[in-house]
């Protein structure tokens, strides 16, 4: 956009240049007229209305604030080099982003466009500087006057008025029609910015979806390799170990995936995933009866739920095994709720032939134990103990729904 | 055992493809591959009739998008295991689709439900 410093000299037709208006008041009520027209457009403008839209608007104000019959706005095509009309004001129908003229030195528009500088010719049948283009001469154009249309970036086109009457164009004019294209180059550059940032989103949008893929084929892999080690190993209880070691993997997977399908990164709905992570735990445990219920939706952030997500594995994967090995059917509860504003219960309960009386989780030796004792202590959590019924063992979790600030 | 079924497998990590055959020939079945290419797979699929398979998606060159459609137009029932489910959404109609990284437990049941064994 041109200032004062680096306004460019406009290229006129030699003087004399004999003033439009015949007395000074009519003068000064067509400029006045023109800055009217000239605050409109920029309403328009602001108002972020879209480019064509603008640019239409734009040529039937430039052609009523010069007081002609034609308008047009021409996009450059650097691969042609040609000026392509995008909107125009006056002209036949058809013509509209079919019509082009050369963007060559030698046409004024071309002229205009590569140099900066604002063009008038008053005379065009008498033009010896330029070339008059084929569509001026077919409409019966006597004089046009070009001023560049430009962003921040590389020039868009020409904003162009012509005239069949006769008449001057004059440096007034173009103060006008530079204003006119100065509005419109704040537009275009926007909507480059628009285009521009919306390409980069759809690449990320790309990139995500090729890293979610990997991590989860990385995942499979890891899951697959300790499947083998656990087919091989010949210890049934490092088997189990190894088994449960990849449904861990699972379960990091599960709330990737969760989150690849959820528009918000950072947080994640705690009811269903835990829910679905239940349906997957039952899958495995045919011998075990899982309930889950929640009371509400709960949004929790992503870290603290695959936490507490690996935790509920733990302890239903615990409430089974105990389960099993006393010979009944096991039943399990799971249960989770919001207990206050700030905070989540988690309850995973059995039907009885659950823990040893004397269990305390502090002291637990078994590694999934200490998996849930790690976990708890880094969420900040509390859990206890309970034994509601004879025998029955209830683990009550209460979790804090955000990291709590040191 | 009488009548075992033959799964062809399609996937193109050998780590997953090794835990894939092992998963199911100790769920009973007899496993044909795996195939790592769609060429591959053809030939395997011609020559030795599979009851239903399991296909990967994406592999190293191309998927087995095709591939799938052809086992459809002969009656041979299959199942997608991907990472990338979304990657199937024009597929029509819906097939059965396993996301990675799968459960042993829940292949082990979509494949014999792919093949009618009811479940024990």
């Amino acid at each position: 956009m041109s200032t004062d410093e680096d306004k460019p000299e406009p290229v006129v037709e030699a003087a004399p240049i004999p003033q439009r208006s015949s007395t000074n008041e009519q003068g000064l009520s067509a400029r006045l007229r023109q800055q009217e027209l000239l605050s409109n457009l920029g309403v328009t403008a602001l108002r972020g209305a879209p480019l064509q839209e603008l640019l239409d608007e734009a040529v039937r104000t430039c052609a009523e604030g010069l007081d002609a019959e034609l308008c047009k706005v021409l996009e450059f095509l650097p691969g042609e080099n040609r000026l392509l009309m995008r909107a125009g004001f006056g002209w036949e129908e058809g013509l509209i982003g079919v019509a082009s003229v050369g963007a060559d030195l030698a046409s004024p528009s071309g002229f205009a466009l590569h140099t900066g500088k604002p063009v008038i010719s008053n005379h065009l049948e008498n033009e010896k500087r330029f070339r008059t283009p084929e569509l001026l001469l077919v409409h019966g154009v006597r004089r046009a006057i070009n001023v560049i249309l430009q962003g921040d970036g590389a020039p868009y086109g020409v904003l162009e008025v012509d005239s069949r009457s006769q008449g001057e164009f004059t440096e007034l004019d173009i103060t006008f029609l530079q204003g006119a294209a100065n509005i419109l180059g704040m537009a275009i550059e926007r909507e480059r910015r628009e285009r521009a940032l919306n390409s980069a989103l759809d690449y990320h949008k790309v990139l995500l979806n090729e890293i979610n893929h990997r991590v989860k084929n990385s995942l499979q892999l890891v899951a697959s390799l300790i499947n083998l080690r656990a087919a091989t190993v010949g210890d049934p209880n490092v088997t189990d170990v190894l088994r449960e070691a990849s449904s861990r993997i699972g379960v990091i997977a599960s709330a990737h995936e969760r989150l690849t399908r959820s528009p918000d990164l950072a947080n994640i709905e705690l009811a269903i995933y835990l829910r679905e992570l239940c349906e997957d735990l039952q899958e495995q445990a045919i011998d075990c009866d899982l309930e889950f219920s929640a009371s509400e939706p709960i949004s929790i952030p992503t870290d603290r739920a695959v936490r507490l997500a690996l935790v509920l594995n733990e302890l239903v994967t615990n409430a089974c095994k105990h389960g099993r090995s006393s010979g009944g059917r096991v039943r399990v509860w799971v249960n989770i709720q919001r207990q206050n504003p700030d905070s989540v219960s988690l309850s995973v309960r059995d039907n009885g032939s659950g823990l040893p009386k004397d269990f305390h989780i502090a002291e637990a030796r078994t590694m999934g134990m200490r998996v849930v004792g790690a976990l708890i202590e880094q969420l900040g959590a509390q859990v206890k103990v309970l034994s509601p019924a004879d025998g029955a063992t209830e683990f009550l979790v209460d979790c804090p729904l955000q990291a709590r600030n040191e | 055992m009488l009548d075992k079924k033959r799964v062809l497998i399609v996937e193109d990590d050998p780590i997953v493809a090794l835990d894939l055959l092992r998963i199911l020939k100790s769920a009973g079945m007899i496993v044909v591959g795996p195939a790592m290419t769609v060429r591959d797979a053809e030939k395997l699929a011609r020559n030795n009739e599979p009851d239903a398979a399991v296909l990967d998606v994406r592999l190293e060159v191309g998927d087995t998008i095709a591939f799938a459609r052809d086992l459809r137009a002969k009656g041979i029932p299959f199942l997608f295991q991907t990472s990338d489910p979304r990657s199937l959404d024009g597929f029509e109609p819906k097939p059965v689709v396993l996301a990675k990284p799968f459960s042993p437990d829940k292949l082990v049941a979509a494949v014999r439900n792919l093949l009618g064994i009811p479940v024990s």
